[in-house]
């Protein structure tokens, strides 16, 4: 996979029409030209190109942290505030910001367990910090959450909530809804249980914890338990679709996006992958790993369940973004639970009982078939499937996922879902994995590459009606980021080689980009100043020659470092400046 | 070049000069690098012949060495490890390091001598056979010695064999020492084609070739076509393990079942190279011992063309129990039963032989018979693990072990013992021990049905093959026991032998010319003969010509005496084509296969040795075949 | 040239002899001397216990061991951090560069008791013997000249040459940034 020259994208749209005609065509090529030239001689400053359309970004300024590890974790709006949360070891830094740019105003450095440098499994970013009434909610690497007070950075408590000694670690953001703080864990990678907590907003302590395996009563399965598809339903399934005690080291981890509908008082999310991922180790559906929870916002009970991958072969996971909505949905109006999986498809259920809507695929994929079977899922492709002692060879999506666990955006009124898509597939060989704790529990030698034609990446615009795409933008390297939506009719992205393009978003043509001092593996966020005025913001960082897959000292001779990743970014240039910079841009 | 407008040619020389004229042209220079440099085939025989009992003696010490470890449960006399080495070792010392080259060595003596012609074809390639085949010898020994004794079976199966299982170069050194007595036996199979084919004595049409001589001839075609096969294999074995290629790596798109195709598509075709000279050589020496021409000359040609043809079908049989589709399976059971049909043509038409002949029982006839007894039961044992369902019973058994020593020692080994004491004579110019022969032939008998039959039983009992012990609560350690102290009795029959052999070298009987009245070509010229072989090229009426000219022989003359010439007869009909010439002695093969050697050996440590080992490899070919300005240069 | 022809016997001797030694079981004192290592106070480097010389550092130059460390380093879950050598969530093994040093006694004590940035301990699950196996083939990892006993390749995906090629021979690249 050979980077193409300066970032020019090709773009192409659904209904056949080249939309690169005329003066955007020439812009862009001088925007390609000026681009490759430009950033070399003016590294870590800002070479903006205006296109035909006016749309630009003006920086208004940045800030550097000292982190050289991969930043997941885009900045969030606290009374004023921009709170940036470095990856491990974590420092959170609340940032005022106005037409002269960024200034830090409070800084927070929690106790870290460097020991947890070894049990992240997939770089030391941590998702953002979440605010709700005046209090700002972070969850760290080594397994604490921490509440703090938003206005002044002062510790209001820190509980110990993963136990980091089993693998367990903290990635996603927590979720502070009423007077709770979900949270959930990650560590599918080490043979964890996956969970779901609720810890009492004013004072940490655990109110419940519903598990992702095991019997009915850990699970949550309960009277209310009222699955859509028959197959969910029946005694401890948890525990009865594993080999005798594999349940207990089985994954499920809850390392991706929490949804809650306040509404109808539930709170949804997906499970993480079953460990490990050799799969001829645990025979079974491998209940409730790589699916979709609906459970009660009060006490946890499940409400209902869908498997994306019943006994997953390939790392599918459903950690990948949630997006609710409330839509006509063939006609009539139904309460939508969107989600863009690792696998490559997205799913749209019905978020009252379950029921999948439509599944459809938006990247490359062999390992599925069409159609749904009896229990929803999609059909495993026979030769794609995956056995211990086995090569299996050209498996698309690779087991790194399809899109990352915020790589998706909504645009209720185009209806437009745009999707950070990563088109990768991979050689996946399974081997026997032993179970030591505190150490990984995998099973598999991974090579990740890029898929049959095309490039790595892709930003979609997915038609949510018609489950198509309407444009796509081929990129080099996979997107790893998300995308923004401007609701002027603009998607806004970064990715994995530094640039920061903005797309029009009714065709998907280029209007404007910037290269920046490192690659983009977060969203870029839309705040508002003090002033009223409204700002974007990017924060790059992408964390070394491997980007987030790995810790900063990847070799990638070896075609199975970085997950699989060392085989595709082989060719990826070198950041401009290492560490984490935070942009702001000040739109016209 | 003589100062003579005319060349000398033998007509023109007094019959008393003859000889000396001749033995001038064609001996070996005296002395260390005579010896070193010679290409006498008769000088290169003898070697290849005692380089190749070495190995025996070598072996069975190996052999008698697991008998010791075997004889009493939970022995303690060797570890896993060195066991491992040593069944190695043996079976593939045994295979590779003596069967194949003895079979091959008597062929390089006797054949030119059969077919009544003054020296073998390519005789410096012959000299480079006999050093490679020394050279890829003491590497496996010397490796043994230094604990890099290849340690993973004879047969060398992948994965074990593979770089991941077989650390170190212990299974290198096995996979180099194959392509150096590849080479070896390739460059003989050439030879002898070449000189069967022309370079007769006038007169000796197709049908008239002494059957050993057939039997060779097939032989070299089996060899030449089944050895490349054994060569890719551990030459994708070698590039695995240094280079990291993926041949036998399923994961990488290889196949682990590649390594027992390639293997057996020599493998067996290999056990009838061994097998098939024994046959010559008894059909050859039958007619000595019942006074009789052989009966059925034809059925026997085209039973040994049939064999040499059906052994390239039997191969899969040696993996009955892979897991290959039945049907195959089926086909391979039917052409291994089917190859006992000429086998038993060969031997009804020796018992006709001797049915019909009046039977001289002497050392090596007493032998031959041991062989019908002792191939026949293992000819039956064979055609029982044909079967494919038996097989899955027995395979990796001691049934398998007492099968193929059956037919290898009955079938291989009494034939060469008897061909031992018959051209022994010949070759030394002495007799040996008719007294201590039937004691060799009695204890060698005896002993090896004593130690061999039980392990039938063994293997019907479930005793697997290459366990370095057993534990006591298996009921094995009983014929254990009586197996490994017959096989004392075995080796006192070859220890006697040995003895037999050396002794008699000094202080054996004197033998004249035809001390057995036999009826083949090597017999019409003294024992041990002159370095050229004939006076005169004789001249040949019928199959045995010394049967049919009793008296004088007819010859052939007008050869030259001042260099080393022969006759070239055309292919079906043994007419005379052309004098040519033969090389003289050259110190050029030695240092090919020294050059050789060095390149293959170090090709075990590192690719680049290829590289840099081929330019002095080149540089002795070009002294081999730089011209000399001999008279023989002018061909 | 007697003299030379038996020193050369006696260096092949020697190195044969070494490389393919197959010792399935130590004794138990040994063993136990083995596990005596000193490191400095600040973990890094140390002086090799006696017994280990004495040995003639057996785990560097034997091929049975090497590949027994090759096994054990699948076998115990190294490849899910350490990928085969390229670094994951773990630091690169295959870039020459050692954070807490590279002699056999450092790696010895990074096994043995972990490091406080990560590296679990694992002197509570491998035997001392396995533990110097496995620094013995650490040792062919990140190695810029392969030695002759160093592994070849498994019978497993193609992730990197193998360590009898010497696959961290090209030059070091710039040392990490932390």
């Amino acid at each position: 996979m050979t980077a193409s020259t300066a970032g020019f994208a090709t773009i192409r749209q659904s209904d056949g029409h080249d939309p690169s005609g005329g003066s955007a065509a020439r812009w862009g090529i001088v925007a390609a030209i000026a681009a490759s030239v430009g950033w070399l001689l003016l590294s870590g400053t800002a070479v903006a190109q205006e296109s035909a359309s006016g749309f630009s970004l003006r920086l208004v300024g940045t800030f550097r942290t000292d982190n050289p590890n991969a930043h997941l974790a885009a900045p969030v709006m606290a009374g004023g505030r921009l709170l940036l949360l470095t990856p491990f070891p974590h420092r959170l830094t609340a940032l005022r910001l106005g037409p002269e740019g960024l200034h830090p105003e409070w800084r927070f450095t929690p106790e870290t367990d460097r020991m947890a440098e070894g049990t992240a499994c997939c770089g030391l970013g941590v998702r953002s910090p979440a605010v709700a009434g005046g209090r700002a909610f972070l969850n760290t690497a080594d397994g604490r959450t921490i509440a703090l007070d938003a206005a002044s950075g002062t510790k209001i408590w820190e509980m110990r909530t993963a136990d980091r000694g089993s693998g367990e670690s903290l990635a996603s953001s927590p979720l502070p809804v009423g007077d709770k703080v979900l949270i959930g864990n990650a560590g599918d990678d080490f043979g964890v249980r996956g969970w779901l907590k609720a810890l009492d907003a004013t004072s940490g302590a655990t109110l419940w914890t519903r598990y992702s395996t095991g019997p009915d009563e850990d699970v949550g399965i309960g009277p209310d338990f009222a699955p859509f598809y028959k197959i969910a339903r029946g005694r401890d399934l948890g525990a009865a679709t594993w080999p005798p005690g594999a349940w207990e080291r089985g994954g499920g981890s809850v390392s991706g996006p929490l949804m809650a509908d306040t509404g109808l008082g539930l709170v949804f999310h997906g499970t993480g992958r079953p460990a490990p991922l050799n799969p001829d180790q645990r025979p079974g559906e491998n209940r409730w790993t790589s699916g979709l929870f609906a459970r009660d916002l009060a006490t946890g009970a499940a409400r209902w369940f869908y498997q994306l991958a019943p006994h997953d072969q390939h790392g599918v996971s459903g950690t990948g973004p949630l997006i609710l909505a409330d839509r006509d949905w063939k006609g009539r109006a139904r309460k939508l639970l969107i989600h863009v999986g690792l696998n490559g498809h997205v799913y749209v259920l019905d978020r009252i009982s379950g029921e999948l809507l439509s599944a459809e695929a938006f990247a490359p994929v062999n390992a599925f078939r069409g159609g749904a079977a009896a229990s929803g899922a999609i059909a495993v492709a026979q030769e794609k499937a995956t056995r211990v002692g086995a090569t299996t060879r050209d498996v698309c999506p690779a087991w790194t996922g399809a899109t990352s666990s915020e790589g998706a955006a909504l645009s209720a009124e185009t209806g437009l879902l745009f999707i950070a898509a990563a088109r990768l597939c991979m050689d996946i060989e399974i081997r026997p994995a032993n179970y030591i704790r505190g150490t990984p529990y995998l099973g598999a030698n991974v090579r990740v590459k890029g898929p049959p034609e095309g490039g790595a990446g892709e930003l979609v615009a997915w038609r949510l009606d018609d489950a198509r795409p309407a444009w796509t933008v081929s990129e080099p390297y996979p997107l790893l980021g998300g995308p923004l939506w401007h609701p002027r009719g603009f998607v806004i992205y970064g990715t994995l080689d530094g640039w920061l393009k903005a797309l029009d978003a009714r065709d998907g043509r280029l209007v404007w980009q910037q290269r920046l001092a490192s690659g983009v593996v977060s969203a870029p966020m839309l705040v508002r100043g003090a002033d009223g005025a409204e700002y974007v913001t990017v924060l790059a960082g992408r964390g070394g020659a491997a980007g987030p897959a790995a810790g900063l000292e990847a070799d990638l001779r070896d075609a199975t470092a970085a997950r699989g990743f060392g085989n595709l970014l082989r060719g990826l240039s070198a950041e401009a400046q290492p560490g984490g910079t935070l942009y702001l841009f000040a739109l016209p | 070049m003589s100062a003579a407008s005319s060349p000398p040619l033998d007509i023109d020389i007094r019959h008393e000069e003859l000889d000396g004229r001749l033995a001038e042209t064609w001996r070996t220079r005296p002395g260390f690098w005579g010896a070193l440099a010679t290409v006498d085939h008769k000088v290169i025989g003898r070697r290849y012949i005692a380089t190749a009992f070495v190995f025996l003696i070598l072996g069975g010490i190996l052999a008698l060495a697991m008998r010791w470890q075997l004889a009493r449960p939970e022995g303690r006399l060797v570890s896993p490890d060195l066991y491992n080495q040593i069944f190695t070792m043996h079976g593939a010392n045994m295979m590779f390091l003596f069967a194949v080259p003895v079979m091959e060595a008597m062929a390089v003596y006797l054949v030119p001598l059969m077919l009544g012609t003054r020296n073998i074809a390519f005789p410096r390639l012959n000299a480079f056979s006999y050093w490679i085949y020394l050279a890829g010898g003491i590497l496996l020994w010397v490796s043994f010695a230094l604990n890099m004794g290849p340690d993973i079976g004879w047969f060398g199966y992948v994965p074990l064999s593979g770089p991941q299982f077989s650390p170190g170069k212990r299974a290198d050194i096995w996979a180099q020492m194959i392509t150096f007595t590849e080479i070896a036996a390739l460059a003989v199979a050439v030879e002898i084609v070449v000189t069967v084919f022309k370079q007769r004595a006038p007169g000796m049409t197709l049908d008239r070739i002494p059957l050993f001589v057939w039997a060779m001839l097939v032989t070299s075609f089996l060899v030449m076509l089944a050895m490349p096969a054994i060569m890719v294999a551990s030459t994708s074995l070698i590039l695995d393990r240094l280079v990291g290629t993926h041949f036998y790596n399923p994961a990488e798109g290889g196949d682990v079942l590649l390594w027992q195709h390639l293997f057996w598509f020599f493998g067996h075709p290999e056990v009838y190279i061994i097998f098939l000279p024994a046959t010559g050589m008894i059909s050859s020496m039958l007619p000595a011992f019942v006074r009789r021409p052989v009966f059925g000359y034809l059925p026997l040609v085209l039973s040994m063309v049939t064999i040499g043809i059906l052994s390239f079908g039997l191969w899969v049989h040696h993996m009955f129990t892979t897991g290959l589709p039945r049907l195959g399976e089926s086909f391979f059971t039917a052409s291994s039963m089917a190859i006992a049909v000429p086998a038993g043509v060969q031997i009804f038409c020796w018992i006709a032989t001797i049915w019909d002949g009046r039977p001289v029982y002497r050392t090596p006839f007493l032998f031959i018979l041991a062989f019908f007894f002792t191939f026949v039961l293992g000819g039956m044992t064979g055609v029982m693990v044909a079967s494919v369902p038996l097989d899955t019973q027995v395979h990796d058994t001691y049934f398998v072990v007492a099968h193929f020593h059956y037919v290898l020692i009955g079938g291989a080994v009494f034939p060469l013992m008897a061909a031992i004491y018959f051209w022994y004579p010949k070759m030394v110019g002495r007799m040996m021990s008719e007294r201590i022969g039937r004691w060799v032939a009695g204890l060698t008998f005896v002993g090896f049905n004593l130690a061999f039959f039980p392990m039938h039983i063994l293997g019907l009992q479930g005793m697997p093959r290459r366990i370095y012990t057993y534990q006591t609560d298996v009921p094995w350690s009983g014929l254990n026991l009586f197996v490994s102290l017959s096989t004392v009795i075995l080796a006192a029959g070859f220890l006697l032998f040995f003895i037999d052999a050396v002794r008699s070298a000094r202080r054996g009987e004197p033998a004249g010319e035809n001390p057995w009245g036999a009826p083949s070509l090597e017999w019409a010229t003294t024992s041990p003969p002159p370095p050229y072989n004939f006076a005169r090229i004789p001249v040949v009426t019928g199959r045995n010509p010394l049967w049919d000219e009793r008296g004088d022989m007819p010859v052939a003359s007008g050869l030259r005496v001042d260099r080393r010439e022969l006759l070239i007869t055309s292919v079906a009909d043994a007419i005379p084509e052309a004098r040519d010439s033969s090389p003289r002695d050259s110190i050029w093969p030695f240092w090919a296969a020294i050059a050789t050697s060095a390149m293959l050996i170090g090709s075990i440590f590192s690719p680049w040795a290829v590289v840099w080992g081929s330019i002095p490899v080149a540089i002795t070919l070009v002294g081999w075949f730089w011209p000399k300005g001999t008279p023989e240069d002018d061909a | 040239m007697r003299a030379v022809a038996i020193a050369g016997l006696a260096a092949l001797l020697a190195a044969g002899c070494q490389r393919e030694e197959r010792d399935l079981r130590l004794d138990p004192p040994v063993t136990a001397a083995l596990d005596q290592v000193a490191p400095m106070a600040n973990a890094v480097g140390g002086a090799p216990p006696d017994v280990l010389g004495a040995l003639g550092e057996p785990y560097e130059g034997n091929a049975y061991n090497l590949s027994e460390g090759k096994r054990l380093y699948s076998w115990f879950n190294c490849k899910g951090c350490h990928a085969d050598g390229g670094g994951a969530s773990g630091p690169a093994l295959l870039d020459g560069w050692w954070r807490y040093g590279s002699d056999p006694v450092s790696l010895f004590v990074t096994l043995r008791d972990g490091r406080q940035n990560g590296m679990p301990a694992y002197g509570d699950k491998l035997t001392t013997e396995q533990i110097w196996q496995l620094v013995g083939y650490l040792r062919t990892v990140g190695v810029s000249s392969a030695s002759f006993a160093a592994p070849s390749r498994n019978d497993e995906m193609q992730s990197r040459p193998a360590e009898n090629r010497a696959p961290a021979s090209a030059e070091l690249g710039t040392p990490p940034s932390r």
